[in-house]
């Protein structure tokens, strides 16, 4: 059960579901808006890192992997501008970024 | 003990106190920085595995990019951020990530011992998959070649060209999508938006009175407080 | 021993003493890896160590410099020449009050210069100085350079909220603003270097450009001066020079957002700023000047510190010679100009480097017309240079119609003044 350096597969395994689930706990939990997207954030980087750790161990000769992984990033880029544009707007109206109350369709 | 387990020890510590910070701190300014400190944990951990290219890309997109983008909207709403840090539902949710982490670790396990299987008989655990059984022992790391981002970069416009293409006109309606959506409104665009708002309200209640619907019922008011009516 | 010999010993000298530096501390402590952590931590306070010791020489270089272009004389009071002026400098910055602002955020107020000087130091760990003297060659050199100076936007927004201060916080805003709308043009125009190197690792770009294996023999900017002129111009935007101080500027936003910031910690960010402003010097004879190559009557260290003197002094110029540009100016520069023109010359390289291709297992595996170098540096030449062409007379021709209509408003009102300002007739 070598690993790279010495660092076996399960360690960064283990941190990546660790920081999945602590994401999770931040995007069902919090009071702002801006703090759910901060852990939907960590649970996007948690899955990079869990793509990125299966890629060295398992296959470091092929690249679906990186390309796996470079697509995350770009999706969660853009997903972090949109939503955050629609938060700035929802504040603009609303006065409030509570999740809470935003429990209607129209504003 | 080598210097990666040390590093690797520290950067686990790092990252995952940073993300409990991220997600306890009631000052979100403070959490948007501790975000940062663990996007920096995660590059860390990016350059263990051996793909700087990746580290590189971690510190450009969410530290320079998507972190400024986090602490311009903290900014921007201001005057709500010292709020209380958690909803009703938070007892709930840490259940749920516990549980979840608890699946995960048991997926992970196997790996962890090198778990060849279980075997009772005719009884195959695993089950096999097209005749072989799954293989849970992961076989020493071989060499990242040198040239991996060579080969990233021509699989990832020839291979993967299709995504990549679908990739950036997906970044282009994001771009075009967040500055339409929180542009800054004049104010008779904002007039006729609200006069448009409360026509649509009073269409939809003039429907609902017509079709013999009950009016919602208006909420009581909240009881006086007891000091209030000893007066 | 002839004098080729002694010349190519003067032009090792700096790698052969840092080899010798780096085996006799192997030899004290024995091979192992305690001993490469001590020579990291060496080779690490070495760098710093030139980072702060070339902030002293700068600030010196550039307030006799902008004297000069300035018609006096500059600072020569402080030692002969004023050569003392970063010591004194030095002991001012250390005996002056260092206050807090109340209520201000004291961690974050704190650490937000300690990370700038940081960020600016950590990019100066991939320059190459010398054949051999680089701090680590990462084959990831140039996209490194990138994103460290990516990093820093956000300590400067640390900086502009933990002052508590209303301007603070509006500077810092129009600082991040300039500093990630300029990193596009930046990084959109080191991407033709590699693209010709082939690799993002800087000793490999300095390798290209001088005769050792394939190399082209000939420095970037001949091949990509409309590249080079972009990078340099973004660059100075990166950093917050004249003409793009908006950052900085004690007139316009009450020097931004370090106007709470005193003392030692005030000196940490013109160290960050000056670092990074020689950073952008040193990258730019990395990538279009050949860095330490040279002709070898002059050693490689010396070639690179005389290159990047001269990139400094274009920033020295600049600042001496142009005024400050608006924010809205500025903005549009960076997007409506720059980006659009940046993306036409990438991919005016790429069409240009897969027809035009200069090795012959290229030529055979992907086909194209094989072509020796300088051939090669002239069509690029050509094309970048047309392409700027253009694009500065599509520029002035812009700027040549916004002044008329500009003039044409002012003439309009003042018409209508002085028609209101005649005596009526019959009074």
């Amino acid at each position: 059960m070598n690993g790279i350096n010495g660092i076996p597969l399960w360690a960064f395994l283990i941190i990546a579901a660790a920081l999945f689930c602590i994401g999770l706990y931040g995007a069902l939990a919090r009071k702002n808006a801006i703090a759910v997207l901060m852990g939907v954030e960590l649970m996007l980087n948690g899955v990079n890192l869990n793509l990125i750790a299966f890629w060295r161990f398992i296959a470091p000769d092929s690249s679906a992997g990186l390309v796996f992984a470079a697509f995350v990033f770009i999706v969660a880029a853009a997903e972090a501008a949109v939503g955050l544009a629609l938060i700035i707007s929802v504040y603009r109206n609303l006065n409030s970024v509570d999740p809470e109350k935003l429990d209607q369709m129209k504003l | 003990m080598t210097y990666s387990i040390a590093i690797f020890i520290a950067l686990a510590i790092i990252t995952v106190g940073a993300a409990i910070a991220v997600v306890t701190l009631r000052n979100v300014f403070h959490a948007a920085l501790m975000l940062v400190v663990a996007f920096f944990g995660v590059a860390g951990f990016y350059v263990l595995l051996e793909a700087g290219f990746f580290a590189a890309a971690q510190v450009l997109v969410y530290i320079g990019a998507i972190s400024v983008l986090l602490i311009f909207s903290v900014m921007l709403t201001r005057g709500v951020f010292m709020a209380q840090a958690r909803n009703q539902q938070s007892g709930y949710a840490a259940v749920a990530a516990g549980v979840m982490f608890v699946l995960i670790a048991a997926l992970v396990g196997p790996i962890a011992i090198n778990w060849p299987g279980l075997r009772l008989g005719n009884f195959v655990l695993p089950p096999r998959v097209l005749g072989n059984p799954i293989e849970f022992a992961v076989p020493s790391p071989k060499a990242v070649q040198p040239d991996y981002l060579t080969r990233f970069g021509s699989n990832l416009v020839e291979t993967y060209g299709v995504g990549f293409l679908l990739a950036g006109v997906l970044l282009l309606l994001a771009m075009v999508g967040a500055i339409w959506v929180a542009r800054e409104r004049k104010l008779m665009e904002i007039v006729l938006e609200r006069r448009e708002m409360a026509a649509e309200a009073q269409a939809e209640s003039d429907a609902d009175m017509a079709a013999g619907v009950e009016a919602p019922a208006i909420p009581a008011a909240p009881a006086e407080p007891a000091a209030g009516a000893a007066h | 021993m002839d004098i080729f010999e002694i010349l190519k010993f003067i032009n090792n000298l700096l790698g052969f003493v840092f080899g010798e530096i780096g085996s006799f501390v192997t030899g004290l402590l024995g091979k192992g890896a305690g001993t490469e952590l001590v020579l990291m931590i060496l080779a690490a306070l070495g760098i710093i160590t030139y980072g702060a010791v070339t902030m002293m020489a700068l600030t010196w270089f550039e307030r006799k410099l902008v004297a000069r272009i300035q018609d006096r004389i500059g600072p020569n009071m402080a030692g002969p020449f004023g050569l003392m002026l970063p010591l004194a400098d030095g002991v001012k910055m250390l005996t002056k009050e260092d206050t807090t602002p109340a209520n201000a955020d004291r961690w974050v107020y704190l650490i937000a210069p300690l990370m700038i000087s940081a960020f600016a130091m950590t990019s100066m760990a991939v320059i190459p100085f010398a054949p051999n003297v680089v701090g680590t060659n990462l084959d990831i050199g140039a996209f490194f350079f990138i994103a460290i100076g990516s990093g820093s936007t956000i300590a400067i927004l640390m900086a502009g909220w933990g002052s508590n201060n209303k301007y603070s916080l509006l500077g810092a805003f129009r600082t991040v603003a300039q500093l990630v709308g300029y990193e596009v043009p930046m990084l959109l125009n080191v991407l033709p270097v590699v693209m010709l190197t082939g690799s993002m690792s800087l000793v490999d770009i300095i390798n290209k450009q001088t005769n050792v294996g394939d190399g082209y023999g000939f420095p970037f900017i001949l091949f990509l001066p409309l590249s080079a002129l972009v990078f340099i111009i973004s660059g100075i935007a990166e950093t917050g020079r004249s003409p793009f101080d908006l950052m900085e500027a004690e007139s316009e936003i009450v020097a931004g957002f370090h106007v709470e910031y005193s003392g030692m910690k005030f000196a940490l960010f013109m160290m960050g700023e000056y670092v990074n402003a020689a950073v952008v010097a040193f990258m730019f004879s990395t990538f279009f000047l050949g860095g330490y190559a040279g002709p070898i009557f002059v050693p490689s260290y010396v070639w690179f510190l005389l290159k990047s003197a001269a990139v400094f002094s274009i920033f020295m110029w600049l600042r001496g010679t142009l005024p400050r540009v608006r924010v809205d100016q500025l903005v549009n520069l960076n997007w409506k100009f720059f980006v659009p023109l940046s993306i036409i010359n990438i991919i005016m390289v790429m069409i240009v480097t897969k027809v035009f291709v200069t090795s012959p297992i290229q030529a055979a595996a992907n086909g194209g017309i094989l072509v020796p170098p300088v051939l090669l540096m002239a069509i690029l030449f050509a094309f970048g240079g047309g392409l700027m062409i253009a694009a500065l007379s599509l520029a002035a021709r812009n700027a040549r119609e916004m002044r008329e209509a500009d003039e044409r408003v002012i003439a309009e009102r003042r018409a209508v003044n002085r028609a209101f300002t005649t005596a009526p007739a019959g009074k």
